[in-house]
């Protein structure tokens, strides 16, 4: 069993996420009924968990937003932008608290400062030093009691979920008058008996003036799995059917449960009562029985069904999996070798058997680790409210592709440089409100995510319909900076990646929002560090496109095997444009750097021979890889292309940590070693080198 | 935490001192079964229990139907008080009657 504390934590931080997105969609849509429940819910949620996990202030303090959210979903008072600001901000501050049952004095103050705001426009809340004992009223006059009839029947598995019936039984107590009824008949003897299952159920009677409503919220986080049925009991009407004269009964001490069950058991079925009395034959029996087993069954079924939907796993037992089979593939290469190198038919069928097993294991594996990266753009619709609002400016953020799935690595280091995008376009991006006016623009400017699969990568875009980039202004400030020389002609293209190097800003006003622009290059290599590539376009005055592409999944590269000699190198895929011969009239050089003549323009190349200094001439004819990178080309020179290679990357070790260009190794099918090859890196050093 | 199981000529005295909770019952249950199941008289003591939840409720009526069934008594020597509010709050105080000791 994980620890209940973590599984609380990581659950709260669901409901507070649901929570953030409910409220936001209660900011564009206030009369929406599902975002105020959603919201609701969520606060009474962790209000009960908090308090059984003993973060008492935390309890507290959610109780006051609780008792505010019910007279919102009553109609009592409005959504208002005010009352959404002052609900963030809470959610912010139950974040905080849930890092510790302790509550530090500054978050005390906090509480305070925020239900102060929280009493300004919702009147009823009272003072955070009230303890909070009851739940959240309903609205009917007080003085008249009803009474409702409980039935509560928990979830087989309700101990085992860590859901205990007694805490709720209190509440109920603190409603009013209780009569608790413990249905114990469906327990067995002590040698049948599953200690952990639950076989007991409840039936009470609650003589309450509290509406219906405040019976219901005590269940709330039972609901889903527990049977609960509350009914108000007319009782005025005398004839009742459900007014079952054991259960009253035995309420009223007058026989106990076992007494009911014992007699109830001795009595004759109604079948066989209805067959004595010649109303129905046996058959009809047997098929009502059968009937009734077949509906119990498929209940049962069902429930397990829903009950085996989700699964929570720790990462790092998906990480210890992933890596095995990342073993298993290799040896399965080395099998497949052996197999062919023999002339044995047998080995080979079992190898080829073998072969399709393990591809399709690696790719189940695989797949367990992807996630929709909707979990990632949702966050950002809070970041984006926040940060229009501090700046002056209306921005709307659209999302498309919510749903591509990408590794969870992938997934968690993308977070941070997509958020300095989006920075970067709404503080340098998007104009404020009056000046997009005054350009003919749409007052509200909009920030497009969009991500999509294409071949064995992902392609992600951050669009604005900004100012653009100023490409005479960047090209000044490289000019100035000596990033590139006055006879180099560069497209403006070309001129606008330049903001990914590193120290570049042409930010007038530096602000606390996105600083100089330092960011760019921590973006650019980050990206790369997944083994993507991250590119820009812009127009000035209409808007900018981020472009960034990214492979699929860290572990698995898909690549291309050269070589050189003996040597064998792997080449990521997603940066390879083509692969061209090589030949001499091609071939000239310009200031230390190899050009080749590619379809009319000059591509730089590096010769693996050299840079890895393989001894040996090699072959007059020469191959060479064309990638992209950023938006240019770089070309690789080898010996030999040898074909697609799909493979799992090994580390290399401390001993390569600091080699320039090495992403990885792979073992080969006959042993051997491939290293993997980071194109982008190699490029750099080769940059540095002659730059020295 | 511990359960004590006193076995005599089929009388079967039953003490249970800290937690009976989820976290004891299916541990306690295979102990009552080969100790106490036969016996014709249980005495149970709960005066040191510390805390009672549900399925610790739902296992003292197992083990009283087994009792039972075998036609014998189950009987309530001693209850603390966070024990005695978990009955009470079930409505259970009738099932396990306490009754003072050499009745």
């Amino acid at each position: 069993m994980s620890d209940p504390l973590d599984t609380f934590r990581t659950e709260a931080a669901e409901h507070l996420a649901a929570l953030e997105l409910a409220l936001l969609e209660m900011e564009q849509q206030p009369d929406e009924a599902e975002p105020i429940a959603t919201a609701f819910r969520a606060m009474h949620t962790i209000k009960g968990a908090g308090g059984m996990f003993g973060f008492q202030a935390l309890s507290e303090f959610t109780h006051h937003l609780e008792s505010a959210f019910d007279q919102v979903r009553n109609g009592i008072i409005q959504v208002s932008p005010d009352l959404i600001s002052i609900m963030l901000d809470a959610k912010d501050l139950i974040e905080a608290m849930l890092l510790d049952p302790e509550q530090t004095p500054e978050q005390a103050q906090d509480a305070d400062e925020l239900l102060q705001r929280l009493r300004q426009v919702v009147p009823a809340v009272a003072d955070s030093g009230e303890a909070a004992a009851r739940p959240a009223a309903g609205q009917t006059p007080k003085g008249e009691e009803s009474a409702y009839r409980i039935r509560i029947v928990p979830a087989p598995s309700a101990f085992t979920d860590g859901f205990d019936v007694l805490p709720i039984l209190n509440e109920l107590h603190g409603l009013g008058t209780c009569h608790v009824a413990t249905h114990s008949g469906e327990v067995p003897a002590l040698a049948e008996l599953d200690a952990e299952v639950c076989r007991l159920s409840w039936d009470i009677v609650l003589l309450t003036e509290q509406a219906i409503d405040a019976i219901q919220d005590t269940f709330i986080f039972v609901a889903d799995d527990w049977q609960v049925r509350v009914e108000a009991i007319d009782l005025a009407q005398d004839n009742d059917y459900s007014d079952q004269l054991g259960d009253i009964l035995v309420e009223r001490g007058v026989v106990t449960p076992d007494q009911v069950s014992a007699v109830l058991t001795a009595k004759p079925r109604m079948g066989e009562l209805l067959h004595q009395a010649g109303l129905v034959s046996e058959s009809d029996i047997n098929a009502a029985l059968l009937e009734q087993k077949v509906i119990r069954e498929t209940k049962q079924r069902k429930a397990q069904g829903m009950q085996e939907d989700i699964v929570r796993v720790p990462a790092s037992r998906l990480d210890a999996l992933m890596d095995l089979v990342g073993e298993l593939v290799i040896v399965q290469a080395r099998m497949k070798q052996l197999a062919q190198s023999r002339d044995d038919e047998d080995m080979q069928a079992v190898s080829e058997d073998l072969d399709r097993l393990t591809t399709e294991l690696r790719d189940n594996t695989f797949s367990v680790r992807m996630l929709p990266i909707g979990t990632t753009f949702s966050r950002f619709r809070r970041l984006v409210r926040d940060l229009s609002r501090d700046l002056g400016k209306e921005i709307r953020l659209e999302t498309e592709g919510a749903e591509t799935e990408l590794d969870k690595m992938v997934i968690d280091r993308l977070a941070d440089p997509l958020v300095h995008l989006i920075r970067n376009s709404i503080d340098h991006g998007i104009e404020p409100p009056q000046q997009r006016q005054a350009d003919g623009k749409p007052r509200i400017g909009s920030i497009r995510l969009s991500a999509e699969h294409a071949e064995s990568h992902v392609v992600i875009r951050i669009i604005d319909d900004g100012a653009g980039l100023d490409t005479q202004r960047i090209r000044a400030k490289a000019q100035e900076r000596g990033l590139i020389g006055g006879d180099f002609r560069l497209t403006d293209d070309e001129i606008q990646q330049l903001i990914f190097e590193p120290g570049f800003s042409t930010a007038e006003k530096v602000t606390d929002v996105s600083g100089r622009g330092v960011g760019m290059d921590v973006v650019k290599r980050s990206i790369h560090d997944l083994g993507g590539n991250v590119s820009i376009h812009s127009t000035l005055g209409t808007g900018t496109t981020i472009k960034i592409v990214l492979p699929l999944t860290l572990a698995i590269i898909e690549g291309l095997m050269v070589a050189v000699s003996d040597e064998r190198y792997v080449l990521p895929l997603t940066s390879i444009e083509e692969c061209v011969e090589l030949s001499r009239d091609a071939m000239s050089e310009q200031n230390g750097k190899r050009l080749v003549t590619l379809r009319g323009s000059l591509v730089p190349y590096l010769r693996l021979r050299d840079w890895f200094r393989v001894p040996g001439e090699g072959p007059a004819i020469e191959q060479i890889v064309i990638t992209r990178l950023g938006d240019g080309y770089f070309g690789f020179s080898v010996d030999e292309v040898i074909g697609q290679y799909q493979t799992v990357i090994k580390r290399l070790g401390k001993l390569y940590e600091g080699v320039a260009g090495l992403a990885g190794a792979t073992i080969l099918g006959d042993g051997g070693v491939a290293m993997i090859l980071d194109a982008a890196g190699l490029v750099e050093a080769l940059e540095t080198e002659l730059r020295a | 935490m511990a359960l004590h199981i006193h076995g005599e000529e089929g009388h079967c005295r039953l003490g249970v001192d800290g937690d009976l909770t989820i976290f004891q019952v299916a541990e306690y249950r295979q102990q009552l079964l080969a100790e106490c199941a036969q016996a014709g008289t249980v005495t149970l003591d709960l005066s040191e229990t510390r805390e009672l939840d549900t399925s610790g409720v739902q296992l003292l009526l197992a083990l009283r139907k087994q009792v039972m069934a075998g036609g014998g008594k189950l009987k309530l020597a001693g209850i603390s008080d966070a024990a005695g509010k978990t009955l009470a709050v079930f409505n259970l105080a009738a099932e396990f009657p306490l009754e003072a000791e050499g009745d």
